[in-house]
């Protein structure tokens, strides 16, 4: 199914968009999720809140690109799972609940300015990948967006994983040099 | 700024950038694809289907000895289909599991085989497709077997690039001259189960399985096409009706949630269900009404089970034949009609249709007599029959 079509399902609020959204794009989030929890049972768990979570945004929002927008939900929820899992084995479940409570006192200030930083990363970053080689732009992004591991990314590029690991190298090295320079680092 | 801070900004990427690492990298292909035009030797023609298998005098019979076989499943109910291989008394056949259930693992378990001198890699499951997809232009020596694994599967799999269309034949387009792929014609053994069911005299009928996907989707148009037929044949269209549901998931999850389910029809008035996938086929074992299963492995249950089983045995004998008389064929998309409609105990348990009947309408479908068009979803107006989505 065409993915304009899929949006206008979620507009239509029918059902049958998530089970196209599903089957055309499930194994893609699937494996955005299992490389970052590594656990089947969250994979699922987080693809099926990509599909909720894309119900309550579409509408208002009518993405270009689907595969993309699922991408990045998929690969939230996941990052968001592993956070809060992560916390929960190093302190129990209290501290990170108090920490997110106690986040609601501070100033929202500071959050505008957290969030004016982060949206200035990510347009450098944009800026900094779109002038990259198209081979090693694309290999920042299975690793560090897709969550390959060093050996699958490289495989995909049909090179071997020491020169992908060289390449990333050096591609993390020219990214801090160049935030250094944009005034972020 | 810390790397989580990084992290975060780098999943706000601009979306071509992400859509474009997605894509796989397809560009060694052209080379391959070249070289191979180059090298390839006419080998045995056509196998579709098995038949009209032309003699081709390049071939070269080899011995079983020269087949160093690698056998991977992920259905653990498919013993047949291994002991039916490992039936062939000289020929070497190692069986390869993945160690999760993951795309990567089960390139890894292809690779391990290779590595250990198999040149003949059989896969039997769906799940194979992506594995095969990533696989088959590494080792064009290897001959690649799927079995169970139509176009669609490929498609889906996510190691095609699914924001194309689909071709014909993704082997095909893809240059992958050592893979050949099996599949059942599912939707010819719904067709079989649904004209059945309404011939003997079912008429509210149910189709149940653990996910809508190709092969399942598959099956349940089959089933309402053949229901449909035999009703139009009976003049009762008005009165079928089929409830058709699935469970949402496969494999994991409980099979209580589609037993509450099927057990509610059960209490509506339906009379006959057609359930496909592991955990339908756990739940249907306890129902209380005639299942008609499709699945491989007959077993003691509570309800009158009928299965629906793919004839195996007619595959693999048609591929050892291929193999040992070097006429294996890459590239190609094999879809089997052969399916058996039987109870446990291999007998014919309908009282209103006979097997000669049945077999007939096998015999028109297969030969194009008789229509069962394949949709990619589920959809009320196909039929004409009442069809019911819950």
């Amino acid at each position: 199914m065409e993915d304009r079509r899929i949006v206008e399902l979620y507009w239509l609020r029918s059902e049958e968009a998530i089970t196209a959204s599903e089957r055309k794009y499930g194994a893609y989030c699937n494996t955005i999720s299992y490389n970052i929890t590594y656990s089947h049972e969250d994979a699922e768990e987080c693809v099926n809140e990509t599909w909720i979570r894309s119900w309550n945004t579409m509408p208002p929002q009518k993405p270009m690109r689907l595969m993309a927008f699922f991408g990045k939900i998929v690969r939230n929820c996941s990052l968001d799972l592993f956070r809060r899992k992560t916390a929960l084995q190093r302190g129990g479940g209290s501290v990170p609940l108090a920490l997110e409570e106690l986040s609601e006192c501070l100033a929202s200030e500071q959050d505008v300015e957290k969030q004016v930083e982060s949206r200035q990363l990510s347009e450098s970053l944009n800026r900094f990948l779109h002038d990259l080689p198209q081979r090693d732009c694309n290999l920042f992004l299975r690793r560090y967006f897709y969550m390959d591991s060093v050996e699958t990314a490289a495989k995909r590029y049909h090179i071997t994983a020491k020169n992908a690991a060289v390449i990333l190298h050096r591609v993390r090295k020219k990214l801090a040099e160049y935030l250094q320079k944009e005034g972020l680092l | 700024m810390r790397a989580d801070e990084l992290l975060q900004a780098i999943g706000e990427v601009d979306e071509v950038l992400i859509e474009r690492a997605a894509k796989k990298d397809r560009s060694h292909l052209v080379r391959w694809g070249a070289l191979a035009a180059m090298l390839m030797l006419v080998i045995g023609l056509s196998l579709f289907v098995f038949r009209d298998v032309k003699q081709d005098e390049t071939a070269k019979p080899q011995t079983m000895s020269d087949i160093r076989m690698a056998f991977l499943t992920s259905d653990p109910y498919d013993r047949e289909l291994q002991e039916h291989i490992m039936q062939y008394e000289q020929l070497s056949c190692t069986t390869y599991s993945p160690e999760i259930d993951s795309l990567d693992d089960r390139v890894k378990a292809i690779e391990r085989a290779i590595g250990d001198g198999c040149n003949v890699v059989f896969c039997n499951g769906y799940e194979y497709a992506g594995a095969l997809l990533e696989i088959a232009d590494e080792y064009p020596d290897v001959k690649l077997i799927g079995m169970n694994i139509s176009n669609d599967d490929l498609y889906w799999s996510g190691s095609y690039d699914f924001s194309q269309p689909k071709p014909e034949n993704i082997l095909q387009e893809l240059e992958l001259n050592n893979v050949l792929c099996v599949s059942y014609q599912n939707e010819i053994a719904g067709y079989l189960a649904g004209y059945v069911a309404v011939r003997e005299g079912y008429h509210s009928l149910g189709y149940y399985c653990d996910m809508m996907v190709p092969q399942t989707i598959d099956y349940g148009n089959g089933y309402l096409l053949g229901a449909q037929a035999a009703a139009q044949e009976m003049q009762k269209t008005d009165e079928v009706i089929v409830k058709v549901s699935s469970y949402g998931m496969f494999a994991s999850g409980e099979a209580s949630p589609i037993l509450k389910e099927i057990n509610l029809w059960h209490q509506g008035g339906t009379q006959l269900v057609l359930a496909v996938g592991p955990l339908t086929l756990n739940a249907a074992e306890e129902l209380p009404m005639t299942v008609i299963a499709a699945a491989n492995h007959p077993q003691q249950a509570q309800s009158p089970l009928i299965y629906l089983k793919q004839d195996t045995i007619i595959v693999v004998e048609q591929l050892m034949e291929e193999l040992l008389s070097d006429r294996f064929e890459g590239g190609k998309l094999c879809e089997v009609p052969y399916h058996q409609l039987s109870d446990a105990d291999g007998d014919w348990s309908f009282q209103s249709v006979t097997q000669k009947e049945c077999r007939s309408v096998l015999q028109e479908l297969i030969d194009g007599t008789r229509t069962c068009p394949k949709y990619d979803y589920l959809q009320e107006e196909n039929y004409s029959i009442h069809v019911i989505f819950e």
